[in-house]
């Protein structure tokens, strides 16, 4: 078997991780543990998923909303009059809604990037062609090119990259037309894992250079080592996508090091448990543990001990300082 | 500035100057805490901005604001006239504060010690404790170090946040402060200024232990410690070997904290009998049962077990000595629905099974009693207006007592504390009193003595980690606090005494301490930790373990992960032995034991609590004399290999039975699960004691033998007033005399051993093929053969191919079968046929007992019937019949090639709600059964029949979705599978063996090949492998995997790379 081949399966696998995710997506919406009116049009053949893995994307979802909406609302403190442009880039973004969802509460930042196989985006770029609610979106003047897999509007672009090729990584900037200077916010779900560490380590460090004032957000999987862990390995390798990177970043401190190694300033990892338990709103949190019948508190603690969110700051213009995970659930205890 | 930099900053002036490095008033490091500051700053997380290992001093500090010359050494307002970092010398100190009284020698001019000051300033003696200001990268790693420093004693640790900066400061309240006068006037004597040094050296050595503790623990953690590879670079930091703690160490009580024990191993069980799958369970429950040698594990309930997970209410028997698992067969109609998270404890004979959850919204309050002699069960009625439905409680047993903590009823969850009176069969809740554990579920509890002890929990939101214990007599909850390291907070693990231990395994969450076994000695009430050795690949979650001698047995535990599938823990096993320190302890419990017994005589009757019988729970304290069972007057033990645990009565005379019964009960002998019985004719009664008695008994058999020469025959004089005799004057060791006295005797319960006799089919079968070949003068090496273990399949029991294989046995065949059957208890007997020519390793039945093979085989809600002589049954298709059975194929015609009895074929009909399946096969038998399945599960009118070779007479473009289940190889039909698919493409399940390593490549070729075919048959398709399931492993190193090929036509302008 040539590599190439063995490569093209394995991205195809890689590329069905998609419609999964999407597919456990809608399962949540439905269900009513987040609004989402966008997610079903990209869903083939909808399914009902368990609790356990409701709560799980419910949990992935609330993370990345909640450090999304942080970066969104930076200010900066001296100037008061004109508001910052930002820029999301969404690596290995599959069918992902997030950009028609902040269109639809006012919060679209200056430009969204979104970036993945062209298997992929080609699919999305005709989804969107075909739907009327996604194409109003982006405004007159959007450009829909499914056999380029791209889609070119004001606010919005998506085009195809192999996210292992540093060359197809400098073309994102031109050809999206973004502004390095600008304040960015990375986006890699479930993304960077399944590449090879070296194509890891190198977008990462490419995103370090390239933008100075920047978060990186990243959602993964974490400690293959242990029973669970084995299980997860196992199985997402028998499904042929198998977690290239987890063995060189296996535990919160080497997701950490990863990116300081990288360049980046800053970086914090934690495990899902805590950040459902300590960053995602008490409040929403009590909301949607009532909407189903759930006795998996183990396989729940379990998941969430096994997958992580880690970001990592360039602050150039000094931004961040509020940015993460601390925050007013935190009390001190007097000493 | 960032942690990183200011982190290197500050080391990197330690490194140039330790002087200047340490920001304390006195400006250098002491040396007593270098390590602990090195090990401290050698994590990533921590640095170290000040530091002090605890002082003696005496302070002079100025009484008015006189500009004083600038002294040397600065304290804050004042300076020191004396400061030691070990104990002090209170001849030094007094030399100095007292020149002219304690320099004998030197009377000539009172010197002033240069360091003291010209003026007057108020003198202050101190001590001030072990104190360290840190620098930490976050909030958690803040948080871990303070509760590590409580845990070891500094109690007045603390974070503060400033600047976004988290600064923790570790110091305990160890304190003395005593202002002594002035320069002028010291207000104090010589002796009581010895008596302040005695004090604060008393002090310091206490603030030497915390220390010493603290360092122990930091250097056994981690997760604390040396997480990340860069601080190796900082190791030699560290003077190990010039440990200024060594002293320290031999100061505290030896082995205790921080010395982490020896680790233990975890050995896996080789089960034999059942299969071990049976074991693969999480949420069941497990008692001891038995006696000492005997004892075994009863396993009751849970999710999980063979074939299909599920929820169970099997009762199964482990032995943990030979691996031997049996199903128990009870007695009886009656018994408990399958459920999870119930508890059972066992009360003499009876295993008490209480609440539990058989249904996702069927929780239950019921109390289900096993008599575990007769082997039936009996539900019990009683009011539940106390105990309301719940599962994920905790239960213990002390006496008679069951008493049940928390547990979960939907959305609520309990902090009610129930107790159980197995005699009177009613609840009865205990008030609230004392420190009252907060409501949680999914918790342990474990009893020793009159304490319960109460560890972890889940209570709605977090995971807990405190310790109570309750006081059965006081009627008390305690929060119990201990030294050491506490055990991580958890929920779902288990807990269980053994010796003077208790110890905590498990549980949720899995990463931090899915490698240690944390332990309290119970008398020091300090932690101690201890690694397992290759438990990260177990999931103790959910699992149940027992003491068993001197063996931790695991029993099953696990979960599903996720998406990912379920994991199941083996049955495992963890010698507890190697806790002990030495084989002394043993002995020394051993003599214990004896030392107690003895010491019952003469003692009056309050004092009976120690031979107070049966607390099996703790079973293993008790430790008999195995000499003691070599006595011709007792019943022996029945062999090792007969598994059956004993049951003892004590014979008396018909007219002793009363007083006998009485006393029997006052000391709670006597076994209340079992019936007493009489026999020969009522002269004598049988009352059923616990095994306890039976060594007790046996002691004062034998020290009255020992006092008066081995005679038999007591020389004791029967009590002359009997009448007067109160029962409740009686001592222990009075009664057991008068027992001895009434010629009463204890053996084994013959209604008890009968019964479970009747149990062991295996030996039966043994004894009864042994007889028959002896008595065919049949060699009997024959008996090599014979099984031990058998499947079964409807009725039929199957024997495996490697039993009853030589000829020899054909010889007897008529009078062996009937046989092999009747101690099996089958209808029908079938032995495992020949490989069949398919060239699988499949193979049909061969009856050996019965008239037909037809059996009916119902799963995942399908009836399959079939001759299981004539076909066979892949029983390891299992999940890929689930996988196909989920599938939505409301809109789908399916065609299946190979369809057999209808695999595949019911669960696309049944399940997956197929519109239309072509079934090919050519087997005639089973056409004949897939027939008869259409009809059985009302899905004929959906199937067509295609008998013959379906590259004959399979359809053409019709399909969205062909089945290809042939092993080991479908290949020959690929083209027919693809003609069968309709113009526009479709899904192929593609099965095949291939070896593990050469999966990919096996991939490859079935994309390779379908792309190829469907070319050749004009389609533009684009070939994908949408999944590949792996099966099951056909043999070593062989799966049978399936790989779903999607086929659809190919967008017109293609872009392949
Ligand atoms: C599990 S999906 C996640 C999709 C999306 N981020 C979400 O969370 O819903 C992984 C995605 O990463 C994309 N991907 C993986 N490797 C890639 C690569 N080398 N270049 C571009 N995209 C890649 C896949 O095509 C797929 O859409």
């Amino acid at each position: 078997m040539t590599e190439a081949v063995a490569d093209s399966r394995n991205n195809a696998a890689v590329q069905a991780t998609n419609d999964d995710a999407s597919a456990s997506k809608l399962s949540c919406v439905k269900k009513g543990y987040m609004k989402d009116d966008y997610v079903n049009l990209f869903v083939r053949r909808p399914v009902k998923r368990s609790p356990i893995i409701n709560r799980g994307y419910f949990a992935r979802w609330a993370a990345i909303r909640k450090l999304l909406c942080q970066f969104l609302d930076v200010e900066k403190k001296t100037d008061g009059d004109a508001p910052i442009k930002k820029q999301i880039l969404s690596l290995g973004a599959g069918f992902d809604t997030t950009y028609f969802q902040l269109q639809d509460e006012g919060k679209a930042p200056y430009l969204y990037v979104e970036v993945d196989f062209k298997e992929v985006t080609g699919k999305k770029a005709a989804l969107i062609e075909s739907y009327g609610q996604l194409r109003n979106k982006l405004g007159e003047t959007a450009t829909i090119s499914r056999e380029k897999g791209e889609v070119v509007s004001a606010h919005y672009k998506l085009v195809p990259a192999d996210l292992r090729n540093v060359q197809q990584l400098n073309d994102i900037i031109s050809v999206a037309g973004m502004d390095p200077s600008l304040p960015t916010f990375i986006i890699s779900e479930c993304v960077l894992i399944y590449l090879d560490p070296d194509s890891t380590r190198a977008v990462v460090g490419w995103a370090s250079k390239t933008f100075s004032t920047a978060i990186f957000f990243l959602y993964e999987q974490i400690h293959p080592d242990d029973a669970f862990g084995q299980q997860m390995i196992r199985n997402l390798e028998s499904r042929g996508c198998a977690l290239l990177g987890i063995y060189d970043t296996p535990t919160l401190d080497a997701k950490e090091k990863l990116f300081l190694d990288q360049g980046w300033q800053k970086s914090v990892a934690w495990d899902m448990l805590r950040v459902y338990n300590d960053f995602i709103d008490a409040q929403e949190r009590r909301r949607i543990e009532r909407l189903e019948l759930f006795d998996e508190f183990e396989e729940w603690y379990m998941m969430q001990e096994h997958y992580c969110v880690a970001y990592a700051i360039n602050d150039g213009m000094g931004l961040f300082g509020d940015f993460g995970f601390i925050n007013d659930n935190d009390n001190v205890p007097p000493s | 500035m960032e942690f990183e930099k200011r982190k290197a900053a500050t080391l990197e002036s330690l490194s140039l100057s330790s002087r200047e490095w340490d920001k304390s008033p006195k400006g250098s490091l002491d040396a007593p805490i270098i390590p602990l500051i090195n090990i401290l700053n050698q994590n990533p997380s921590y640095f170290t901005t000040s530091s002090c290992s605890g002082r003696i001093s005496v302070l002079s500090q100025p009484l008015s604001n006189s500009s004083n010359p600038k002294p040397k050494k600065k304290a804050r307002g004042g300076t020191w006239l004396f400061v030691s970092h070990d104990p002090a010398d209170p001849d030094s100190l007094l030399s100095l504060l007292f020149p002219s009284a304690s320099d004998s020698d030197s009377d000539s001019t009172p010197t002033p010690t240069p360091t003291r000051p010209p003026f007057v300033s108020e003198l202050v003696f101190r001590f001030e404790p072990l104190i360290i200001a840190l620098e930490c990268r976050d909030l958690s790693s803040a948080h871990s170090l303070v509760s590590l420093a409580i845990s070891c004693g500094f109690r007045e640790s603390g974070i503060t946040n400033a600047n976004k900066r988290f600064i923790v400061s570790i110091r305990c309240s160890l304190r003395l402060e005593v202002p002594l006068g002035d320069t002028d006037n010291i207000m104090v004597s010589p002796p009581y200024l010895r008596y302040l040094v005695l004090l604060a050296n008393l002090k310091m050595d206490a603030n030497r232990k915390r220390t010493h503790t603290f360092f122990q623990l930091l250097l056994s953690q981690p997760s604390l410690i040396s997480h990340n590879p860069t601080t190796q670079l900082s190791h030699h930091l560290l003077p190990h070997d010039e440990s200024p703690f060594a002293d320290a160490n031999a100061a505290t009580s030896s082995g205790i904290v921080g010395s982490p024990g020896p680790s233990l191993s975890i050995d896996h069980f080789e089960i034999v009998g059942e299969p071990a799958d049976k074991l693969f369970l999480w949420g069941h429950s497990a008692c001891g049962l038995g006696y000492d040698d005997l004892k075994k594990v009863i396993v009751f309930g849970g999710f999980g077990g063979m074939g299909r997970h599920a929820r169970r209410n099997d009762l199964l028997l482990l032995d943990p000595c030979s691996g031997k698992l049996d199903t128990v067969s009870t007695v009886g109609c009656a018994s408990p629905s399958p459920r999870l998270g119930h508890s059972a404890s066992l009360v003499g004979n009876c295993m008490f099974v209480i609440g539990g959850r058989t249904g996702p919204d069927n929780i239950l309050n019921d109390i289900w009693i096993l008599d575990t002699a007769k082997n039936s069960w009996k539900l019990i009625q009683c009011s539940d207006d106390v105990f309301r439905p719940r599962h994920r409680h905790a239960a213990a047993v002390v006496g008679s007592n069951i008493y049940v903590f928390g547990g979960l009823d939907n959305d609520v969850i309990f902090s009610s504390f129930a107790v159980f009176d197995t005699n009177n069969l009613d609840w009865k809740e205990i008030p609230i009193s004392g420190d009252w554990p907060c409501a949680r579920h999914s918790h342990s509890m474990v009893a020793s003595d009159s304490h319960i002890f109460l560890f972890g929990g889940y209570n709605g939101g977090k995971a807990l980690g405190d310790l109570y214990s309750f006081d059965v007599h006081k009627g008390q909850w305690t929060k119990e606090s201990t030294a050491g390291r506490n055990p991580h907070a958890r929920f779902s693990h288990s807990i269980f005494v053994y010796k003077n231990y208790l110890g905590v395994l498990g549980g949720c969450p899995v990463r931090q301490h899915c490698q240690e076994l944390a332990l309290l000695d119970l008398k020091l009430r300090q932690w101690k930790h201890v690694t397992l050795n290759s438990v990260g690949k177990d999931l103790f979650v959910r699992s149940t373990a027992n003491v068993i001698r001197d063996d931790l047995v695991i029993v099953g535990g696990g979960a599903s992960c996720y998406a990912f599938g379920t994991k199941f823990s083996e049955p495992a096993k963890v010698s507890l032995l190697h806790l002990m320190p030495s084989h002394d302890e043993l002995m020394a419990v051993k003599n214990q034991r004896k030392h107690m017994i003895s010491q019952n005589e003469g003692t009056n009757g309050n004092n009976i609590e120690n031979c107070h019988g049966p607390q099996l729970q703790h079973a293993p304290n008790i430790y008999i004399d195995e000499s003691s069972y070599l006595n011709d007057n007792l019943p022996c033990l029945n062999d090792q290999n007969q598994m059956i645990p004993l049951h003892y009565v004590l014979q008396l005379e018909k007219k002793y039975a009363k007083l006998g019964k009485d006393i029997l009960k006052k000391f709670g002998w006597l076994d209340l699960g079992r019936k007493a019985y009489c026999e020969e004719g009522g002269v004598h009664i049988c009352f059923p004691v616990h095994q306890d008695f039976f060594a007790v008994y046996h002691e004062r058999n034998r020290h009255s033998r020992d006092a008066f020469d081995g005679k038999n025959k007591a020389p004791f004089q029967k009590p002359l007033n009997r009448d007067k005799l109160m029962l409740n004057e009686l001592s222990c060791s009075e009664a057991l005399i008068l027992l001895h006295e009434y010629g009463a005797i204890v053996l084994a319960d013959k209604v008890v051993v009968e019964r479970k006799a009747a149990k062991s089919a295996l030996k039966i079968m043994t004894e009864a093929v042994t007889s028959l070949i002896e008595h065919k003068s049949l060699p009997t090496s024959l008996l090599e053969e014979l099984p031990t273990r058998w499947d079964s399949l409807g009725d039929i029991v199957i024997l495996p191919i490697t039993s009853f294989k030589d000829s020899m046995w054909d010889s007897i065949a008529e009078e062996l079968w009937p046989i092999v059957a009747k101690s099996l208890k089958a209808h029908r007997l079938a032995r495992q046929g020949p490989v069949a020519a398919t060239g699988t390793r499949d193979s049909t039945l061969q009856i050996l007992v019965g008239d037909n093979g037809w059996v009916n085989h119902r799963e995942n809600g399908i009836l399959y019937s079939f001759d299981a002589t004539k076909c066979m049954f892949s029983w390891g298709n299992l999940s890929e019949k689930l996988r196909m059975a989920s599938l939505d194929c409301k809109d789908e015609v399916v065609v299946d090639l190979f369809a057999g009895i209808g695999y595949f074929v019911l669960p696309f009909l049944v399940r997956a709600q197929a519109k239309f399946v072509y079934a090919c096969e050519w087997n005639p038998h089973a056409v004949q059964a897939l027939q008869h399945n259409l009809q059985a599960n009302s899905v004929a009118d959906r199937c067509i029949i295609l008998e013959g070779d379906n590259r004959i007479t399979a359809p053409k473009s019709v399909a969205n979705r062909v089945c290809l289940g042939l092993l080991p190889s479908s290949e020959l039909s690929w083209g027919t599978a693809v003609r069968a698919l309709r113009k526009e493409g479709g899904i192929l399940h593609v099965h095949g063996n291939t070896k593990d390593s050469e999966e990919n490549q096996w991939i490859d070729h079935v994309s390779k090949s379908i792309y190829e075919i469907a070319r050749s048959e004009g389609h533009c398709w684009e070939v994908s492998i949408e999944h590949v399931e792996r099966v099951k492993w056909y043999a070593p190193h062989i799966r049978h995997v399936v790989a779903d090929v999607r086929c659809r036509v190919a967008a017109r302008s293609k872009d392949s790379e």
